[in-house]
């Protein structure tokens, strides 16, 4: 016999307070009471030397009996015939990520997993249950646990793979918690199913649960756009230079075509030979181009067709620069190092002033200025270098001393990224005195060496050092300083931060307030705040328009996923891992289904035996009432 | 007028009460020879009203008893005889035991029937003897007579205190060792709970020439005990409580066997000419005088 409701340990917990309770009533209904009889010698005589019947430790058997029966009908118990089996539980995951959508031959990966997962249903007994969870980004149950083979099969008829990647060990784990904590006799198989295109690592629990993983489809040949990225041109001149790089994942050389084109024109081809596992790069000089939205294809040599079976790596979006040119003012004696430095800034054009002929009006129009010596005041965002105090000065600069010993640059500041000044060399500095809000970027013991301020939206940065008189205009650290300063005053530090947009990953937008956004496919959404920005998470790599009319940006957004262009993954042997192209379902599976397993009628004794064991514990409760009260 | 009930001892009997006891009288089934002149018929013969034979007259006879009419038929002289009207001994015997106090009801409802009878006694000019018992005779008071001693006897019998064991063997000898030399009729008043003693006692005073009048006093709940459980039973009269798990069924038992004791008393009692009554404490004692103890033909 098997409860087929209750575990062992629950049947026993069940069983031991009921037990309990029982004799809890039989110690109780020894609770004695005194009374003064004068007929008591009559008491004496009828009673004689009886204690406790007998009957009354009897009736304490006979309700642990029922107790036990109780408990037992709790527990739905099942006498297996010949061929009864456990019944299965199965947690099956559905990968329906990007790379699901690989043709290979006929059918996708994902219309064979789906053949796959038909399959597998079929196979269910009718007691046996499942639970669908669709493996995206994030795990998606798609249903209950249910024995309910048509509608399984719906749900796997609807589900459609989503443009993005997954995550394999949320979705394993998810689908293993489910299991573990699913209300399911003890004797039940728990397994856990993966079908995907490639074996994934699973995580282990304290309940013991078969796993299962399917590989569908096979190892096939993959090209794919690995990078793609436009930058203007120096000095604000309208093009830009646009790199693209094309990846063949696959085991085999592969020819294919790149393609560089807007919506509506070819801007030119070539054709591309790559070696098995290798890639190529490419760089082109665009000017003349009116539209600013770019796309990158790879399709087949003779441009007939895909380039391979996986067309959502097989193109890249990119936006053409606008063309900018920033006024930046540079007041100098004569240092040729900041001239030059700042020349190599793309977009940028420099106006060059002696300290002499600085007057306030030189500041109108430019978006930013460099004081090298000289300390005036600035409407707009400024660097000083070795800023003398003056009335105009904003900086208290101390006396001048000797370099000590220089401590680490603050790396999470814009303008100290990626720079390493530590054994920086200079004849003397002056220590310059922070507020409150500033950010001290270099110092040694005595003070601050470079500090950046903000304050009501201006931007400031002072150097306390003379340039002609350290060795900073030596070192590397140098020009890419001048540039993080550039940066971050024209406000393209964090943009340039962001990197290649991928579909699937969270896009920063400028605003504050919601902002209306159409993704490649027409559909308009709104952006949600998050942290006080605004952002979205686009889906699909294409262009998005970011609002409406004159006021629209285009944002575009890349399939740049390795992982899902990868076309073999891990397909390496282990246990649990089969390989599956076609076919029936392999055994481990559908191990313990039994389709052939007539669905039998609920037997009516457990019910029955409640019912009666219901109405027995209510005659003893009236019982015990009416000996007791 | 609200019934007088017999438990309510501290309440006076009220006037109309009295006036109907005072048509009542302890009606004996046996004659009893008496000492002073009263209103019971004597085996005597003498003055009374109640002719019982002729004798030939005798040389000292009183001559108003002379038979006239019988001389003038036959000119034989013979004097009439009747029946001497003398007092009655009633001895009243209380069960002072503690079991007659473990219910108050119960106590009161004895005193207060003993003191009803009383008053009949006394009002029919009989001696009336007051004693208690429970391990032998308590208490004896001498020989009350006539109305006025009514008072006294009320007295003694609300001073009575319950305690002690039942021990009717021992009573019954006491008692005939001190008044076996008279005759007269003994009203006892108890439980009957001396489940071995009482019957003994019984004879031993039929024997001594008593007629005896059992009054059985029992409470509703010893007649029907209601207690369903677990319990510890103590018995007033001392001894250790013992468990009983009380049944319906062992209750069904306990009142079947209090009724057999009931019954067994009753019919030693009628066998040996003598009287049972079993008194319900919580029965009005109106009722109980004027209907139950006439019923019996134990009041006339």
């Amino acid at each position: 016999m098997q409860l087929t409701r209750l575990s062992a340990t629950e049947f026993t917990l069940v069983f031991s307070g009921a037990v309990l309770l029982l004799l809890l009533a039989y110690l109780l209904s020894f609770r004695r009471r005194t009374a003064v009889v004068a007929a008591d010698p009559i008491w004496r005589r009828l009673v004689g030397r009886r204690r406790t019947p007998f009957r009354k430790l009897l009736a304490l058997l006979l309700q642990a009996l029922i107790a036990l029966l109780f408990c037992l009908a709790l527990g739905d118990p099942r006498f297996p015939a010949g061929g009864a089996r456990p019944f299965v539980a199965q947690a099956m995951v559905l990968d329906a990520s990007a790379s699901m959508e690989m043709r290979e031959g006929s059918a996708t990966r994902f219309e064979r997993m789906q053949e796959l997962a038909r399959q597998a249903i079929e196979a269910m007994g009718p007691r046996d249950r499942m639970l669908l969870i669709s493996m995206e980004d994030s795990p998606r149950p798609l249903c209950e646990w249910t024995g309910d083979k048509a509608r399984l099969r719906e749900l796997v008829e609807r589900l459609q793979p989503v443009p993005l990647p997954d995550d394999a060990p949320q979705a394993a784990r998810f689908a293993r918690s489910l299991l573990e904590t699913a209300d399911l006799p003890p004797q039940a198989r728990r397994r856990l199913v993966m079908l995907s295109d490639r074996f994934h690592p699973l995580p282990e629990g304290p309940v013991e649960v078969e796993t299962v993983q399917v590989a569908v489809g096979i190892g096939s040949e993959n090209l794919s756009l690995g990078a793609m990225e436009l930058r203007a041109l120096r000095s604000g001149a309208a093009g830009a230079e646009l790199f693209v790089e094309v990846v063949n994942r696959g085991k085999s050389a592969r020819s294919a075509r790149l393609s560089v084109h807007t919506p509506d024109n070819l801007l030119g081809s070539e054709l591309l030979q790559l070696p098995a596992g290798g890639r190529l790069s490419r760089a082109w000089l665009l000017k003349g181009i009116a539209e600013r939205r770019l796309m990158a294809t790879l399709s087949s040599a003779d441009m007939s067709g895909p380039a391979d079976g996986f067309a959502l790596d097989d193109r890249a979006f990119g936006l053409m620069p606008e063309p900018r040119a920033r006024p930046i003012l540079l007041v100098t004696a004569g240092n040729l190092y900041l001239e030059k430095v700042l020349e190599l800034y793309p977009g940028i054009q420099v106006r060059r002033l002696s300290p002499e002929s600085l007057t306030p009006a030189a500041l109108d129009g430019v978006q930013a200025a460099v004081f090298d010596g000289v300390c005036p005041a600035s409407p707009v965002p400024a660097l000083y270098f070795a800023p003398v105090p003056g009335p105009q000065c904003e900086w208290e600069m101390g006396p001048e001393e000797p370099l000590r010993q220089l401590q680490p640059l603050r790396g999470d500041h814009p303008v100290s990224r990626d720079l390493n000044l530590v054994d920086l060399q200079a004849a003397g500095a002056r220590r310059i005195r922070p507020l409150p809000s500033d950010r001290e970027l270099l110092a040694d013991a005595a003070g601050p060496l470079i500090l950046a301020r903000e304050q009501d939206g201006l931007k400031r940065l002072a150097v306390g050092f003379d340039l002609a008189r350290s060795d900073l205009p030596l070192r590397v650290a140098f020009p890419m300083m001048l540039h993080n300063a550039l940066r971050w005053f024209l406000g393209e530090a964090d943009e340039a931060d962001e990197g290649p947009r991928v579909s699937g990953q969270v896009v920063d937008v400028p605003g504050t307030e919601p902002r209306r956004i159409r993704d490649p496919g027409g559909q308009v959404f709104r952006t949600f705040s998050l942290g006080g920005r605004q952002r979205f998470m686009p889906r699909s790599p294409g262009f998005y328009r970011l609002g409406e009319g004159r006021s629209e940006e285009i944002i575009p957004v890349n399939f740049f996923l390795a992982q899902e262009s990868d076309p073999v993954g891990d397909r390496s042997d282990g246990p649990g891992r089969i390989r599956w192209q076609e076919g029936p379902p392999p055994p481990e599976l559908v191990a313990g289904f039994d389709p052939a397993e007539s669905q039998e009628a609920e037997p009516p004794w457990p019910r029955v035996l409640l019912a009666v064991v219901w109405l027995l514990f209510f005659d003893w409760v009236f019982f015990c009432f009416r000996i007791l009260f | 007028m609200a019934p007088t009930t017999a438990s309510d001892f501290s309440d006076p009997f009220d006037a109309e009460f009295l006036a109907r006891l005072e048509r009542l009288h302890l009606a004996s089934r046996r004659i009893f020879s008496g000492r002073l002149h009263a209103l019971h018929v004597s085996r005597r013969l003498g003055t009374g009203l109640e002719f019982v034979d002729h004798r030939p007259y005798a040389p000292g006879d009183d001559l108003r008893l002379l038979d006239w009419n019988l001389y003038a038929r036959g000119e034989r002289l013979y004097t009439k005889l009747f029946r001497q009207e003398e007092d009655r001994n009633l001895f009243f015997l209380v069960d002072c035991s503690a079991s007659m106090a473990a219910e108050k009801a119960k106590w009161d409802c004895t005193r207060r029937l003993a003191a009803a009878l009383a008053y009949i006694g006394l009002y029919e000019m009989d001696r009336v003897f007051l004693c208690g018992f429970s391990e032998g005779l308590t208490m004896v008071r001498r020989a009350l007579r006539g109305r006025r001693a009514v008072m006294e006897a009320l007295h003694v019998l609300s001073s009575l205190n319950a305690s002690g064991r039942t021990d009717l063997r021992r009573t019954a000898r006491e008692f005939i060792g001190r008044f076996g030399a008279l005759e007269g009729m003994v009203l006892i008043f108890t439980d009957g709970l001396d489940l071995d003693g009482v019957s003994t006692a019984l004879d031993a005073l039929f024997r001594a020439g008593f007629e005896v009048l059992l009054l059985h006093v029992v409470t509703p709940s010893e007649m029907n005990p209601d207690r369903l459980g677990e319990w510890r039973l103590a018995d007033p009269e001392g001894g250790r409580p013992h468990t009983v798990h009380l049944t319906r069924s062992l209750v069904a038992r306990y009142r079947k066997a209090f009724a057999e004791h009931s019954a067994r008393l009753r019919r030693h009692l009628v066998s040996r000419r003598g009287a049972y009554v079993r008194v319900a404490s919580d029965t009005p004692l109106e009722e109980l005088i004027l209907r139950e103890l006439r019923a019996g033909h134990l009041l006339g």
